[in-house]
């Protein structure tokens, strides 16, 4: 039996996610939570008369605290398991990421356990969150030398 | 190469217990086992405490069954999926047993029966007792992420299972004899994809499996059960195709996996894995249905990725290993 027969095998029984299923799912799940946040910018500049830009930062705040309660429940693993990466990707996944990080240290204590833990897996979207737009902006700034953006 | 196969003709197992978790409980075996806790954590702090826990529990009920005071055992093996299989070393400290832990991964069970069987057929010891463990709980924290972390699992992951159990092997005669052993060698397939984990071990098993059967002059009909440890759907359909190609199919094959979690569970995804799988499969399960009188000779097959967080984050090839035990029930 030599190597290429068993991945030969292999290959024939690979079970395949979905793919139209789960971009869907995620369409869906991410498209949801747009309106839901949208909904909460409107409620906080529309109804409580807030400034904007402050009805932008509440309504992301509000998202992570329903996404760090659902996690705290529970609950959460299971949605993000339906919705993929439409939960995944934005802000309510960098919520979970931490919760579900510090839940699983709270064993450890508060030092090595909570407090090196909470950043495991979030800390790589915020070390490469910074060096990106880093990048952008020194981009940014020589188009606007070049005089292509103003 | 052949693997290294050994027949013995005065090991028994005298007595075996299995516990499980919740979800294990709910699964078809669940009546089976002979205790079961509420959560993985075990009413502990911890999950590592609450593996710990369950492995005390197998071994306190172990002995009761066996009705053999702790003194008349002379060795103790036995290992968890923890790093430095901490929790089986955690166990042993409270016991009056010399020790020898062992990871072999999801083989665990069957490393330590067939070195068991060993120790007894070569008289250095009367009474060997071994034990496995794994849990859903410290596995897939240290294995792969938090529990509640909300990333998507591809379809052909497996899920660990919560469970452990405990046996005696003996060279007092009783039901159910150790024919053979045999000890796999670890195979490298150049497979790298953790979430997979049937696949490869699929190939382990097909070679232990095939090195056993040549070295006993047997063929795989002559088993009334082979059960591999935690294969997995996906892996199943693998081992049995490689038979297959062989132009030598395996005949009355399970995989412990598919037996534990019901297979219309579909947060189950391909079934489930660990040590503790082969473990409640064959101690729970299928050791009830030899002295039934429903299986007569029976080959278990425990299969194990070698693989370590570090080694796949560094991207290399996953180890895999089978090791296997013939066992007979005798009048």
């Amino acid at each position: 039996m030599d190597r290429d027969t068993f991945y030969e095998i292999v290959k024939k029984n690979q079970i395949k996610n979905n793919i139209y299923k789960d971009g869907f799912l995620s369409f869906l799940g991410g498209g949801i939570l747009g309106i839901l946040s949208q909904g909460l910018v409107d409620i906080y500049s529309l109804s409580l008369g807030l400034d904007i830009q402050m009805a932008f930062s509440l309504s992301s705040i509000t998202i992570v605290f329903i996404v760090a309660t659902l996690t705290s429940l529970g609950l959460y693993n299971n949605l993000g398991q339906i919705f993929g990466a439409g939960l995944f990707i934005p802000i309510s996944g960098f919520s979970n990421s931490m919760v579900s990080a510090s839940l699983e240290g709270r064993s450890e204590g508060p030092i090595y356990g909570i407090g090196s833990r909470i950043f495991s897996l979030a800390g790589s979207v915020i070390i490469y969150g910074i060096v990106s737009s880093f990048l952008c902006a020194v981009g940014y700034y020589l188009l606007l030398l070049m005089g292509v953006v103003s | 190469m052949k693997p290294l196969t050994i027949s013995f003709n005065n090991v028994f197992i005298k007595a075996c217990s299995s516990v499980s978790g919740p979800k294990e409980k709910e699964g078809p075996l669940g009546e089976y086992f002979d205790y079961s806790f509420s959560h993985e954590r075990a009413n502990q702090k911890s999950f590592e405490l609450g593996e710990k826990e369950m492995i005390e529990k197998a071994i306190e009920i172990l002995l009761k069954k066996a009705k053999m005071p702790v003194d008349n055992i002379s060795l103790m093996l036995g290992g968890d999926l923890s790093n430095q299989i901490a929790i089986s070393n955690l166990v042993a400290k409270d016991l009056p047993l010399s020790f020898i832990g062992l990871y072999s991964a999801c083989s665990t069970m069957i490393l330590s029966l067939n070195l068991a069987s060993v120790f007894v057929s070569s008289s250095y010891c009367d009474n060997v007792l071994c034990f496995s463990s794994s849990n859903y709980g410290t596995s897939e924290r240290q294995f792969r992420y938090p529990l509640e972390y909300g990333v998507f699992k591809k379809a052909q992951t497996t899920i660990t299972v919560s469970g452990c159990g405990a046996c005696i092997v003996s060279n007092e005669k009783s039901r159910i004899r150790v024919n053979s052993a045999t000890f796999g060698k670890v195979e490298d397939i150049k497979w790298d994809d953790v979430s997979d984990m049937g696949s490869p071990m699929a190939y382990a098993a097909y070679k232990t499996i095939k090195g056993h059967l040549e070295n006993r002059k047997l063929n795989s009909s002559d088993y009334d059960l082979i059960l591999t440890g935690d294969l997995s759907t996906l892996g199943t359909r693998i081992l049995r195709e490689l038979f297959e190609k062989d132009q030598n199919p395996l005949f009355n094959h399970l995989d412990a996996g598919n037996l534990v979690y019901s297979s219309s569970d579909k947060t189950k995804f391909m079934g489930g894995s660990g040590c503790g799988c082969i473990t409640l499969a064959s101690f729970g399960y299928i050791f009830k249905k030899m002295i039934k009188g429903d299986y007569k000779k029976v080959l278990l097959v425990g299969t194990g990725a070698l693989h370590s967080q570090t080694s796949v984050q560094q991207k290399l090839t996953i180890p895999v290993v089978a090791h296997a035990i013939e066992l007979e029930v005798v009048k």
